[in-house]
């Protein structure tokens, strides 16, 4: 097995969470560890903070800045959350969404800094996402992407990184032009799945060029997360499929992959 | 929550199908990526003995080298151009599966200028279709193999292709190798490229392939020395 520390599942009131990282063929072909990194919250409320890192497979500690990215952006969203029964306005959950990039990316340059290291050593994308009763909310740095399920049983993308000229190119969190190339986008309305990625899966779970969700590839990703209440099993199955030799022939990155879906 | 009773049947579904999610899911049909590649070689009477043979040599291993990755092999498209007296289009655009290597033999002069003014071309156009045709690309590549003496064009023309190279590397609308093959003229090829030329010796094209399709910083790079990536140790000498 070549996954990484299996991010883990949870019951969590209101929300099934669960969440598989693997290492990508490229990286056991150079020896390099897996490069993502997941964490997700409930904040009071009932409402679910998710982020995601990608870690550069060009920077030599790309995993060092992915995890503190989630890390710090998850803390941030954590203490800034809403007390119980109260939704803050989309306006002012995006202005803290930005603020959690903001401190991803002060992070990962002070942990440079502190090593010594230039902080694109230590480049990573970051997605961060908080849904609630109300509306979902997503905000990103690089590639990576963020779907919903909504009430009335339609898929659609909540964020996804503005395409570059080549697939492998992104803009980093430790970029100079990172927190002016935030992609925010939220919507209203109560959100019943939600599934958030790296880019490694972008192919197989989006209908390219429109980015539009691929509803086999998540519907039966989402019955079995709702049908299994084992967090432990659901997990397994969910890493043996990220790494399951259909997937990775089609895909060599790290691949990460977070399911949450609500269970009130 | 769920309840204790749907965990224990939930399980016992896991472990009688433990396959059933791979095969339930269903992934989307997009076109295959593409990483177009230009091969630009050196058919020059320079280049004869030896040196055509080693690039000989090294064309097959190409193909073999990306035939063993299923997914280098239906990503990777090559095109191949070479250059003496005349600059030709020897391959157009195949993927690395579909890839004859041709037999080359060396003769005449060495119109190196041309035959970059052609590579950088060729990816042009083809970036164009990917375009068209809604297919995603990775930067594009060109291995210029030779022994690295331009001879027989006038100098301004050298000059130009160097200069139309250097902005092309600098908008990161190549990764332009330069591959020295036996005696090569390693001095005189660094005048010409902006990466520092490789030995063919040694070349492992697959990690090539994983080395230059990592996720990279898309935002050009300010300092100049950042546009010059050199490759990971194991690459065959400078």
């Amino acid at each position: 097995m070549s996954a990484c520390k299996p991010p883990g599942a949870a019951l969590e009131p209101g929300w099934r969470v669960a969440a598989a990282s693997v290492r990508g063929r490229h990286h056991r072909l150079t020896g390099q560890p897996c490069q993502d990194a997941v964490l997700w919250q409930i904040l009071p409320g009932h409402a679910l903070a998710v982020a995601l890192a990608d870690g550069a497979g060009s920077a030599p500690f790309g995993e060092v800045g992915a995890h503190l990215a989630v890390r710090t952006a998850i803390g941030e969203l954590a203490g800034s959350g809403p007390v119980p029964g109260h939704w803050p306005g989309l306006d002012a959950w995006e202005s803290r969404l930005r603020s959690a990039l903001a401190a991803g990316r002060a992070a990962v340059c002070e942990e440079a800094a502190r090593r010594g290291d230039p902080p694109r050593d230590l480049a990573t994308t970051l997605i961060v996402a908080v849904v609630s009763h109300q509306g979902a909310i997503a905000a990103q740095v690089g590639d990576g992407g963020v779907v919903i399920l909504d009430e009335d049983g339609q898929w659609a993308a909540l964020s996804l990184a503005p395409p570059g000229e080549y697939l492998n190119e992104t803009v980093f969190l430790t970029s100079d032009s990172a927190l002016d190339s935030i992609h925010a986008q939220s919507r209203t309305g109560r959100v019943r799945q939600l599934a958030m990625f790296s880019d490694g899966l972008q192919m197989v779970a989006l209908r390219m060029p429109m980015g539009t969700p691929h509803k086999p590839f998540f519907d039966p990703l989402f019955r079995f997360a709702r049908a299994t209440g084992d967090p432990t099993a659901l997990v397994e199955q969910l890493a043996a499929f990220l790494e399951s030799p259909r997937l990775t022939e089609r895909a060599d990155d790290d691949l990460t992959l977070v399911l949450a879906l609500r269970t009130d | 929550m769920a309840g204790i009773s749907e965990d224990l049947t939930n399980q016992a579904v896991i472990m009688g199908e433990p396959t059933r999610l791979e095969e339930a899911v269903e992934f989307a049909e997009n076109p295959e990526p593409r990483c177009p590649c230009v091969l630009l070689l050196d058919t020059s009477g320079s280049m004869k003995g030896e040196a055509i043979e080693a690039l000989n040599r090294g064309l097959q291993t190409f193909r073999e080298n990306l035939a063993k990755d299923p997914l280098a092999s239906r990503r990777v498209e090559v095109a191949i151009v070479s250059f003496d007296n005349e600059v030709k289009v020897i391959q157009d655009f195949v993927t690395a599966d579909q890839l004859e290597p041709p037999v080359l033999a060396a003769q005449g002069q060495t119109f190196m200028g041309g035959g970059i003014q052609k590579a950088l071309d060729l990816l042009q156009a083809r970036k164009a279709q990917y375009r068209a045709n809604g297919v995603a690309y990775y930067r594009p590549w060109v291995f210029m193999i030779t022994d690295g003496e331009p001879q027989g064009e006038p100098d301004h023309i050298v000059r130009q292709a160097a200069q139309r190279l250097q902005a092309d590397e600098a908008n990161k609308r190549v990764a332009f190798f330069a591959v020295g093959v036996e005696n090569a003229n390693m001095e005189r090829l660094r005048e010409i490229v902006v990466r520092t030329p490789v030995k063919l010796v040694g070349l492992n094209f697959i990690e090539m392939f994983v080395w230059l399709s990592r996720s990279m910083e898309a935002v050009a790079q300010s300092r100049p020395d950042e546009q010059v990536a050199l490759p990971p140790p194991g690459w065959g000498t400078i």
